[in-house]
């Protein structure tokens, strides 16, 4: 049985040349017009870079795992301070192999800020900021969308023994109908638990016990069991998902994630890059996921926030602090029994990060709520945007995935950062309800969201959700609240409390929760899509005969339908992406030095008052990173010439975080000098810029 | 004594003389009594490989964070077999540099294994059948300058990597100073107006301090290692040379720096932990690994971090048989994993050669303060001052001298210096040594050895035969421990029979019962999912189709390695 890998070059040519006879019928079967190959890309950057050579630079952040160049564009024009100390936007793209609609995104942006690069506020952010863009992360998978056939690819080149039968790459998917795409194959058996839909033959619903169904299929992705073993595709070519192979929440049961989080050269390429230009301040991620759709719930297996978190305290710190060390407190009740101990002046104040770090309270794993607010601001604006550009903006997204970039960044290197899948299935153009002062919050979406996005909700709309699904009275949104804040209960358990004990009248329905789409159960939005736009984006279920002289028959959805966007679509949704990108690169900190005050004191000592300013709408910093602390703090700082000298404290003062929309950071120093001497002020920050300014004593 | 016998005993000891290596050159004959700088290490190492060039291979795995390079020794007998074909252990010393005699217990491995080949049953056997591997100075950049330059028992201990400590833009810019110029990094105190200090004299040794009663006051302060403030931030030693600890960088189980100090920016981020585990993933072939670090005396296994899932219990029996059986070799030491018995530890050796290579896995905390005379299980100053007086004459403390501080002003200087308490003395590091090679020779003597027993063959017709087949493992290391599946790490073991054709194949679950979980597909290939255990047999049945005559059956195991054996159709 020939691999997908195994040269299907003939079947390669054939499609290619249908497509060009047929190119009238634009349909899905040609997804990828429009969209740029991984040859074709490479061409264009290295055309784009030649074009705008004062503007453009392409380098090598590394290579693949099968040879291939991650390529990366940095774009400043010149200004002020050097590029690498400008605060910086990354756009990085394709990671998962299959999310060619992020690469079209991401060169989209380049071709938009290049053609607009004239234009006063476009001109200021070329001169003020870095963009460092990457739209092909992940080469040896990047064009399943343009082989034969045509399957989603996450792998990079290598090897890896799936299966564990010390046999490699001998069982992949197989294109058995020969339509030059892979989908899914349904094999009649009565232990299957899948039935055709009376409603729709196309689909397939879960036969259901309880109503004395039985299943007649069993169900998988299309291909042969090549090596025999009774199993299906199980063990195919190619190697590791690069975009698993980040280091938080990173799945160390699942072989394709790596052996271990950097272990994979892309995933360690990215980390690098990053590690050597702290200056990025804002990282855009184009993904399978949508972090302004469906704001990030969180990583890891340990969720609670900060202040809830529970830590013993160790034997010799309980003695001296009258603390019980037999028993768990939770971080909060910790700070306001120490935050003003002898330990905590000692260490200059005491925070409930520090706290955390000391008593082994693990990493975060859900966004912070103050870092939230920022995201829930951003995404409306987003929404707004998708609205006008005639782009659905109430379809589901997915969250990010656990050990990928965009929660590696966050998490670990602390940064803003986004995921966008660029374009989703519209919503099924349905009447949808009228907003109720619960404002689209139901029991699924409640039980969905993260300690900290629900302590950040107001008391009035919690108030108007409990009302709306029938809340047992207790149920107030204080009572929520302080659940919470204890950390003895998380929102999924609310949710099936308020499920379990809601009054009379509640409608039965709230309780099911929604199917996701996928290939094999596509749900009704993916139907009505096909119906009324990408006709041939579902492949009649055609019999096929196996190896094993078995009959099955293959069809189903468009392995691409969902991720790539034809034509039409993709313009309108990689110009908003391009206008979202250029209005949040407007909003990144910058700091400056805003005051200085000298005032003479007598006797050759003078005070100096110093004012730091934040003019930008993002704070320095997000919340996370007073945490793990993964940036320099701001630093306003003094240097003195020589003869003159501090009379009291240090020649820097710090901030972990300054707050957006002019938060400030001041200094205040007695230094002993002459008349004439020249003092210098810095604000020094990695991804916010620096300033500084002379002042020359009366 | 019968005159038989000492003819038997002639013979054998003829026999196993005639056995022993013979060197080409003269082999390194260190004294174990003192710790070896790494040239002398490295010419060490270089030596064995001259003297014994077909039985010891000496590589590197590449280069380090400083330019050093991570040397291996692999060493077994060339004519049973290649290296990575067989059964083997890992070791290695100095991951922190300033744990520097984990290097030299390496070498007296070593030693020991090629001067007794053919000498001691146990050690022949080792290297006939199994291969060690060794990396006796991980960290080699900063043990290097543990020799060379002033250093404390404590420092330099991480990878030769810069790091911001205190966040102020600069790197390693205020470390510690040698002050007084004599080649250590000592203590400072100093003597403050009574009543501003929380220490005072030791009433009966001016050398020690003591910290004051409730109801008195103190005329002594400490002021932390020997340094100034070098960068005029207000600070004495805040950014010292380091801090990536080497055993906080591994893959499994890593946590980033907020929550576990010293962590680097990802796993493995670093040469002197990627070249190694990069090796590791092509040579599956190490069943055991023991790292030799310092102090407290202890064999520490996995998870080094409480929230980290439990171990595997067919997998921790293993650890808690070979962990036990050490406290016993290594009297004093204590075995556990490590955050029950010192700390969490995320992302540390053993997490990952056990979690990431499926190899039982320990750390060991060589030696401890010396020396315990009242027997209370603490050394106070006071004994520790008296060993130093009386066992070494005064070799380990450097008494205190007055010295002018830029910021302290008039201070003293003195205290232990770097060599002390954490490697044992001398005379004490010979029995240290020893003791910790005869534990990796335990461990060696416990490698999954795969014996085929007497096949069963039952015609059950004309041409259709059922053959058991029993394999027994007669060590205590199982062929495949349970983690390689739970992690699914590499491939199980198969078995397979070639001569006749493979009707069915299975494995027995009761011979006497004939209850057999029967392979669904490929029986040609039975795959024996989770191997075959300690000290256990496992059966297992083929169906076939042949004609009388000779057949092979052969297990093949990636860490316990392949046998074939004959069956015969009747």
């Amino acid at each position: 049985m020939q691999t997908l890998e195994g040269g299907l070059n003939l079947l390669r040519l054939a499609h290619l040349f249908a497509g060009l006879v047929c190119l009238a019928a634009v349909a899905f079967s040609q997804p990828m017009v429009g969209y740029l190959s991984f040859a074709d890309a490479e061409k264009r950057l290295a055309e784009i870079t030649r074009q705008n050579s004062s503007l453009v630079q392409i380098t090598t952040i590394g290579t693949s795992s099968g040879g291939r160049k991650l390529h990366l564009l940095t774009l400043a024009a010149p200004g002020n301070s050097k590029p690498e100390a400008r605060p910086a936007v990354f756009i990085g793209a394709n990671l998962v192999g299959f999310h060619n609609a992020g690469t079209q995104a991401a060169v989209a942006f380049l071709e938009k800020l290049l053609t607009r690069k004239e234009e006063a506020p476009v001109k200021r952010l070329l001169e003020t900021r870095t963009f460092y863009i990457a739209p092909m992360l992940n080469p040896d998978a990047h064009d399943g969308l343009f082989t034969a056939p045509r399957h989603r690819r996450s792998l990079n080149a290598g090897q890896l023994d799936r299966d564990l039968d010390g046999l490699i790459a001998e069982d992949g998917l197989n294109d058995l109908n020969k339509d030059g795409k892979i989908t899914m194959m349904r094999l009649a058996d009565p232990a299957g638990e899948w039935l055709a839909d009376e409603k729709d033959p196309r689909l397939l619903r879960r036969a259901d016990p309880l109503k004395g169904e039985t299943g007649k299929f069993r169900l998988f992705s299309e291909g042969d069991d090549d090596d025999k073993d009774g199993l299906f595709n199980e063990d195919g070519p190619g190697g590791y998902r690069p975009d698993l192979n980040f280091a938080h929440a990173w799945n160390d049961r699942d072989p394709e994630s790596g052996p271990w989080p950097s272990a994979q050269p892309e995933a360690k390429a990215v980390m690098d890059f990053f590690i050597a230009h702290r200056n990025v301040a804002l990282a855009i991620v184009f993904g399978p996921a949508n972090n302004f759709l469906e704001l990030p719930r969180g990583a890891g297996t340990r969720l609670a926030d900060l202040g809830s978190l529970r830590v013993q305290v160790p034997r010799n710190l309980a003695q001296n602090f009258g603390l019980d060390a037999s028993k768990e407190y939770t971080i909060d009740e910790l700070y306001e029994l120490l935050k003003d101990s002898s330990m905590a002046r000692a260490q200059g104040g005491l925070t409930k990060e520090a706290l955390a770090s000391f008593l082994g309270g693990g990493p975060a794993t859900s966004p912070d709520a103050e870092d939230l607010k920022f995201y829930q601001s951003f995404a409306d604006d987003y929404k707004k945007l998708l609205e006008k550009s005639g782009l659905d903006n109430k379809r589901s997204a997915a969250q990010s995935a656990p050990g990928g970039l965009q929660n590696w960044l966050y998490y670990q290197y602390s940064t803003f950062a986004v995921e966008l899948d660029v374009w989703g299935i519209p919503k099924k153009s349905a009447p949808r309800p009228a907003s109720s002062a619960a404002n689209g919050l139901t029991i699924e979406s409640f039980e969905k969201m993260s300690a900290a996005e629900l302590a950040a909700l107001d008391d009035e709309k919690l108030a108007a959700f409990l009302k709306s699904v029938n809340a047992p009275p207790m149920a107030t949104p204080a009572m929520i609240k302080q659940g919470l804040a204890s950390g003895r209960m998380n929102p999924a358990q609310m949710a099936s409390m308020i499920r379990g004990q809601a009054g009379p009248g509640r409608p039965a329905a709230a309780a099911a929760p929604p199917t996701p789409s996928s290939p094999s159960n596509p749900d009704e939005d993916t139907i009505a899509y096909i119906d009324a736009v990408a006709k041939d984006g579902f492949t009649p279920w055609t019999p096929v005969t196996l190896a094993d002289g078995r009959m099955a028959e293959v069809g189903g959805v468009d392995p691409f339908l969902a991720v790539t966007p034809l034509e039409a679509d993709l313009k309108k949704a990689t110009d908003a992406h391009a206008e979202t990108i250029l209005s949040l690169a407007g909003k990144l900190a910058q700091v400056a030095i805003a005051d200085v005050q000298v005032k003479p004191l007598g006797a050759g000592v003078f005070e100096i008052k110093a004012t730091a300013v934040n003019q930008g709408f993002l704070p320095t910093a997000t919340r996370l990173q007073v945490r793990t602390r993964s940036y320099l703090p701001a630093r306003l700082t003094l240097s003195l010439p020589s003869g003159s000298k501090l009379v009291q404290g240090n020649n820097r003062v710090t901030s972990e975080r300054i707050a957006g929309s002019g938060g400030t950071l001041e200094a205040t120093w007695l230094v002993s000098a002459n008349a004439g001497d020249k003092l210098t002020i810095r604000i020094l920050t990695q991804n916010a810029g620096e300033d500084r300014r002379e002042v020359v004593l009366p | 004594m019968s005159r038989l016998l000492i003819f038997l005993l002639l013979t054998l000891a003829a026999f196993s003389q005639d056995n022993s290596l013979k060197p080409k050159l003269t082999p390194p004959d260190p004294n174990w009594d003192r710790l070896y700088p790494n040239a002398q290490i490295l010419e060490m190492m270089r030596g064995y490989q001259r003297a014994y060039p077909e039985w010891v291979k000496m590589e590197s795995l590449g280069k380090t964070s400083a330019g050093g390079e991570t040397w291996l020794l692999t060493i077994t007998n060339p004519k049973t077999g290649p290296a990575d074909s067989k059964p083997a252990v890992y070791i290695d010393g100095a991951t922190h540099a300033n744990e520097i005699q984990g290097t030299e217990v390496c070498m007296y491995t070593v030693n020991f294994v090629l001067k007794n080949y053919g000498k001691l049953p146990r050690v022949t056997e080792f290297l006939d059948r199994g291969t060690l591997y060794v990396i006796p100075m991980m960290n080699i950049d900063s043990r290097e300058r543990w020799f060379t330059q002033p250093a404390t028992p404590n420092f330099p201990r991480t990878l030769p990597v810069s790091i911001d400590d205190d966040r102020d833009g600069a790197k390693d810019e205020d470390g510690f100073d040698d002050l007084d110029g004599d080649g250590e990094i000592t203590m400072m105190r100093k003597k403050v107006p009574l009543g501003q200090g929380n220490l005072k004299l030791h009433p009966k040794d001016s050398r020690l301090l003591v910290p004051v009663e409730p109801n008195e006051l103190g005329d002594y302060i400490m002021l932390g290692a020997e340094g100034i403030d070098n960068d005029g931030d207000g600070q004495v030693n805040e950014d010292t040379y380091g801090y990536i600890d080497p055993n906080r960088a591994w893959g499994e189980g890593w946590m980033p720096r907020y929550v576990q100090s010293g962590s680097s920016e990802y796993p493995l981020q670093y040469p002197e932990q990627r070249n190694i585990a990069q090796w590791f993933r092509s040579h599956l072939n190490v069943n055991a690994v023991l790292s030799f670090h310092n102090f407290g005396r202890f064999i520490l296994r996995g998870p080094g971090a409480k929230p980290q899932r439990p171990m595997n219990p067919a997998d921790l029996r293993v650890h808690d048989f070979l962990g036990k059986e050490g406290e016993k070799i290594l009297p004093g030491y204590r075995y556990g994993n490590s955050w029950q018995l010192l700390y969490d530890s995320y992302g540390d050796t053993t997490d990952h050669t056990y979690g990431r290579h499926g190899a039982v896995s320990f750390v060991v905390e060589l030696n401890d303060t010396q020396q315990d005379y009242d027997k209370d299980k603490k050394v106070s100053p006071e004994e520790q001052m008296k060993f130093n007086d009386e066992l070494t004459q005064g070799r380990m403390f450097v008494d205190w001298k007055s010295f002018q501080h830029p910021q302290f002003g008039n201070i003293e200087i003195g205290g232990y210096k770097h060599d002390t308490n954490r490697p044992p003395e001398g005379f004490l590091n010979v029995e240290e040594c020893h003791r910790n090679a005869m534990f990796v020779l335990f461990n060696a003597h416990q490698l999954p050895q795969i014996k085929v027993q007497t096949p069963e063959v039952i015609r059950l017709r004309n041409g259709l035969y059922r053959i058991h087949v029993p394999v027994l493992n007669e060590r205590m290391i199982p062929t495949t421990a349970a983690i390689v599946s739970q992690h699914k790490l590499h491939r199980q073991d198969f078995a397979t029979i070639t001569g006749a054709k493979v009707i069915a194949s299975g494995i027995v679950q009761d011979p006497l019962l004939n209850k057999v979980s029967l392979q669904q597909h490929r029986p040609e290939r039975l795959v024996v999912d989770g191997g075959i255990s300690g000290f256990d047999t496992t059966i297992l049945m083929f169906l076939v189709e042949g004609r009388p005559g000779a057949l092979t059956f052969t297990y093949d195991s990636v860490k316990a390695g392949r046998i074939s054996a004959p069956v015969t159709l009747p």
